[in-house]
């Protein structure tokens, strides 16, 4: 009671972003310098990311057949959707696909605690493509929040947060099947004390709980005379982590144990026939994962302007399927579908034991040297990650005609990454950040220019294959499958931020990247091509009304031609696109900060254009390239209280 | 330029180099901008009315009439008088009393305006303390001895009837964030702040599980000891002699822009904390909060010249040095 009345009084304040750390990969660390989970299957689909406190109200509708490597400016409303008032809200109108979204925030504040609740709904329909033809597309998603916190002391606090993001209706125009429901739903305990018994030493450990359901089928959204298929997806995770942060002789040290239990089943149900069960797709896979981390870190120099990273983290990943004898019994055609996963692991690799255990040790380095006094900083990172093979990659069961199955192989190696990068950031002294110049500094003296590069070698690559009888393949029908393989992997980026003045801003950011799977001299699949996004942006003071800005940003995608396409050689995922550039214009206004109205026509040119890397909401490597929208206005009213 | 679905490697890069081109071109008007020999020196403080000074030198009223013009912090009271001695400083804003002791002093300084009118409030960590008659025998954490904020406070408690040597004990820091420090290590309860350390005291507690509440405005209780109105005149900005006879008509479009600035400022917190973030280096939450506790508006000073002197005088009762030894003369008060 005392806490409530102490929170809803006048100091009530927006919140900051210490307590956002709501759904980041781990518990209770923000971010471990050795992270294996920063490399993922490749080409992975799934659901969209999750909409965090931080973007619930500002994140663009999602769209799976429109991307961008570099988001537009939040440009005068981000003064409102940023204020530091208890309540915010949004609504927003696109073309594309008249998508309306609403979305509101509550948050007070006060010695003692905090709490944060949030609401967001999205409702989208078909669109017209750059291609003048409508896509069938559409969804809707309600996005539920709630962040509350104990901060008793300056050593000590309780966090609670609980996220619920449901997604229903959505279409899948480039697959057979539609979404009919993807159901997060994610809760984190997260206690932290700080300089324990005088120790010196901070403990945080922290509990979370991930739900997953998905449902999805191929008659509901769509008109179908044949066979009416439905999946069921149910995934629980649950994690607890302990961490532990001390210094010793100066080196700022991180101790972290992680225990991850995840059960995942999936199966495919034939409606058709009395709803039995067809496929076993994943196989009630219980996955347990124990994990030690130690970081360790230190500046060194009379200005503190070198600095040493280290860090090393033992896994151990033991994997066992439930479900691997169940039988289905509702294929439409008993001989290619009534298959359980143990007689397809099998079948196609010959594997006959199915749990798997690997003990995964990966490290890292990386050292910076700030240049004094040209505001240059240089860096070497070097590492070596390894992953195990997901659920998908090692247990996916899916029978049915042969080019449709799709199996996973138990037996899969894990992913060995050993990445060197090197990379410099260079910063004026008046550069504070885009669109943030120091007052009275000359033309050219805002400026941040940055660039890596980086070379990746892959020993036992997971790569989605073709069965063609090749190494540890047994058969040769045409079957999705997984294999190891080597591969190297190479990427640069560079980005160019410049205030001209203090109204006018200017960035270009350009990515490239190739990879090639060395063991089948082919390139490897779903690998983006070179991009390049430049924004101009201007932004001014409204009288004393307020502020307004304009801005354009221009995407050039060039054209992939290295492709994965050929199904007899290789994985066929891949499909020919072409390159493209996409203009989009916009701007705002706000008045008192406290309400504000933005607009812009995305796709200005009404370009025709695909995205290369196709829509990845959905798993599957059979699905098509799709138009992404033609041109399109949007607006968007924002006000906080 | 780009064709949609066949852009080559060459075409592309083409367009991405001339687009940087088309986002480089327009240099040389802005170069032109920034060189301009009727720049003027516009300088002030870290706190709020500041911001209305950077918001007023990006104007085109003032960039049309002083092209080149940039807003400048001084951060100690011997930098802000050696600016003005030298005449770097052809408007800043200072304290009022010290502008009245400047010019008092034979510098050559007039008075503009007064852009604030009370910063002044009473914070506490005690939720006992709810007026001035709940702080009995406590010890106040108050920065400098004998300067505005405490000639004021020793003003309001006599008023009301008590004595700030014998009723209150009152502990004097070098620094207003010093004052701060102790409330927050919770060696005192209680502290006379100026704004924005006074908000910034809040968001700090908060950080550190200490709740710190705004216990009363020395404004308001100013108005009540003083029979007038609930605000107290405590900066402005001065103008050097140097300036107004360079540029006569400039501090009268100075001035009517300094009070758009201020209606854009106390409109705008958040804008106002961020651009308060570039040129003050003061986190902008901070700014933000604390506007509305600034008093922000813009009187000439002719037109608050009743207002100044009744201030002057009561601070003169208790320190005649604080303004020079006595009232400014008329040609003090600019009539714009």
């Amino acid at each position: 009671m005392g806490l409530m009345k102490r929170m809803s009084g006048g100091t009530a304040f927006g919140l900051g972003c210490a307590f956002f750390v709501v759904l980041s990969g781990q518990v209770v660390a923000q971010e471990l310098f050795v992270d294996p989970t920063v490399v993922q299957r490749h080409a992975k689909g799934g659901p969209p990311k999750l909409i965090t406190p931080e973007t619930l109200l500002t994140a663009d509708p999602m769209h799976q057949f429109r991307h961008g490597a570099l988001e537009k400016s939040e440009g005068a409303e981000d003064s409102v959707l940023g204020a530091k008032r208890p309540v915010k809200v949004t609504t927003r109108f696109d073309g594309a696909g008249d998508t309306k979204t609403y979305a509101g925030q509550a948050a007070i504040k006060g010695a003692e605690g905090f709490a944060m609740g949030g609401y967001r709904f999205e409702d989208s329909g078909s669109y017209e493509g750059g291609n003048g033809e409508e896509v069938d597309a559409g969804y809707r998603r309600e996005v539920r929040q709630f962040v509350t916190g104990w901060t008793p002391s300056p050593l000590a606090s309780l966090k609670l947060i609980g996220i619920q993001d449901d997604i229903t209706d959505e279409k899948q125009p480039h697959h057979g099947l539609d979404l009919l429901e993807t159901d997060r739903k994610v809760g984190r305990a997260i206690l932290e004390t700080r300089n324990i018994f005088g120790t010196g030493v901070d403990f945080e450990s922290g509990f979370k709980l991930i739900d997953l359901t998905r449902r999805a089928d191929n008659y509901s959204l769509r008109s179908n005379s044949g066979q009416k298929m439905r999946v069921a997806i149910d995934r629980r995770i649950w994690e607890g982590q302990g961490k532990a942060s001390f210094d010793t002789a100066g080196w700022e040290n991180a101790l972290t144990f992680t225990g991850t239990h995840d059960n995942h089943v999936a199966r495919r149900y034939n409606v058709t026939n009395d709803d039995k069960v067809n496929s076993v797709r994943i196989p009630d896979v219980d996955r347990d994962t124990l994990a030690l981390n130690l970081d360790t870190e230190k500046s060194f120099g009379a200005e503190q302007d070198r600095t040493l990273k280290a860090g090393i983290l033992f896994e151990r990943v033991h994997t066992a399927p439930g479900a691997a004898d169940e039988v289905p019994d509702g294929g439409p055609n008993p001989a290619l579908f009534n298959i359980s996963p143990r007689t397809l692991y099998s079948s196609y690799y010959g594997t006959t034991d199915l749990d798997a255990t690997d003990n995964n040790l990966s490290g890292r380095l990386r050292y910076e040297q700030l240049v004094h006094p040209a505001g240059l900083t240089v860096y070497g990172d070097a590492s070596r990650l390894v992953r195990s093979a997901d659920n998908i990659e090692k247990y996916h069961a899916v029978s049915g005609a042969t080019t449709s199955r799709w199996v996973g192989n138990p037996q899969l190696s894990a992913e060995k990454h050993h990445k060197f990068e090197i990379g410099t950031i260079f910063e004026d002294d008046a550069y504070l950040d885009y669109q943030r110049k120091k007052p009275g500094s000359g033309l050219f003296q805002s400026v941040r220019l940055s660039g890596s590069v980086y070379y990746d070698r892959i020993n036992d690559f997971i790569t989605l294959d073709r069965a063609r009888g090749q190494s540890g393949v047994l058969l040769s029908d045409g079957a999705y499958v997984f294999r190891n393989v080597d591969a190297n992997w190479m990427a640069a980026n560079a980005d160019l931020q410049w205030n001209a003045t203090r109204n006018l801003s200017s960035r270009m950011n350009v990515t490239w990247q190739r990879a090639e799977n060395t063991t089948d001299n082919r390139a490897v699949y779903q690998v983006a091509p070179l991009e390049a996004n430049i924004l101009v942006d201007y932004h001014e003071s409204l009288g004393s009304l307020g502020t307004w800005n304009v801005g354009s940003r221009l995407r050039l995608v060039a054209d992939q031609n290295r492709l994965d396409d050929d199904t007899a050689t290789g994985s066929g995922f891949d499909e020919h696109t072409g390159g493209f550039g996409v203009l989009d214009l916009y701007a705002g206004m706000q008045v008192y900060d406290r309400m504000s109205l933005s607009a812009g026509i995305d796709n200005l040119l009404d370009r025709d254009y695909r995205e290369y890397i196709k829509g990845n909401h959905i798993e599957n490597p059979g699905k098509s390239t799709i138009y992404a929208p033609g041109r399109a206005i949007w607006v968007r009213l924002s006000g906080n209280f | 330029m780009f064709d949609a679905i066949k852009l080559g490697r060459r075409a592309f890069l083409a367009g991405a180099v001339t687009s940087g081109a088309v986002a480089l071109s327009s240099r040389y008007a802005f170069a032109a901008a920034e060189k301009s020999a009727d720049a003027v020196g516009i300088w002030g403080p870290p706190v709020g009315p500041s911001i209305a000074l950077a918001h007023l030198t990006e104007s085109s009223a003032i960039q049309d009439a002083a092209p080149g013009s940039v807003f400048r912090v001084w951060r100690t009271p011997d930098q802000m008088r050696a600016g003005v001695a030298s005449g770097d400083m052809e408007i800043t804003i200072v304290p009022t009393y010290t502008g009245a002791n400047l010019f008092n002093r034979g510098l050559p300084v007039k008075m503009a305006n007064v852009m604030t009118w009370g910063l002044l409030y009473m914070m506490s960590t005690d939720k006992a303390v709810t007026s001035l008659s709940d702080i009995g025998g406590k010890t106040i954490v108050m920065p400098f001895r004998n300067d505005m904020p405490d000639l004021v406070f020793r003003h309001i408690l006599g008023a009301n009837g008590m004595s700030a040597d014998k009723d209150v004990n009152i502990l004097y820091t070098a620094t207003p964030l010093e004052a701060v420090q102790y409330l927050l290590a919770g060696r005192v309860d209680t502290a006379i702040l100026p704004e924005p350390l006074a908000t910034a005291s809040i968001l700090k507690g908060l950080g550190a599980s200490i709740a710190v509440n705004r216990v009363l405005s020395l404004q308001d209780e100013w108005g009540r000891a003083t029979g007038r109105a609930p605000f107290i005149p405590q900066a402005g900005a001065v103008v050097s002699d140097g300036l107004l006879a360079r540029k006569p008509d400039f501090v009268t479009t100075f001035n009517a822009q300094a009070a758009r600035s201020t209606d854009w400022v106390n409109n705008n917190p958040a804008s106002a904390g961020r651009l308060a973030q570039d040129y003050l280096e003061i986190a902008g939450p901070v700014i933000e909060k604390s506007i509305p506790y600034s008093n922000l508006r813009v009187v000439s000073a002719a037109d608050a010249r009743a207002d100044l002197e009744f201030f002057f005088e009561t601070l003169a009762q208790q320190s005649p040095d604080i303004i020079g030894g006595k009232l400014p003369a008329d040609a003090f008060y600019l009539s714009l």
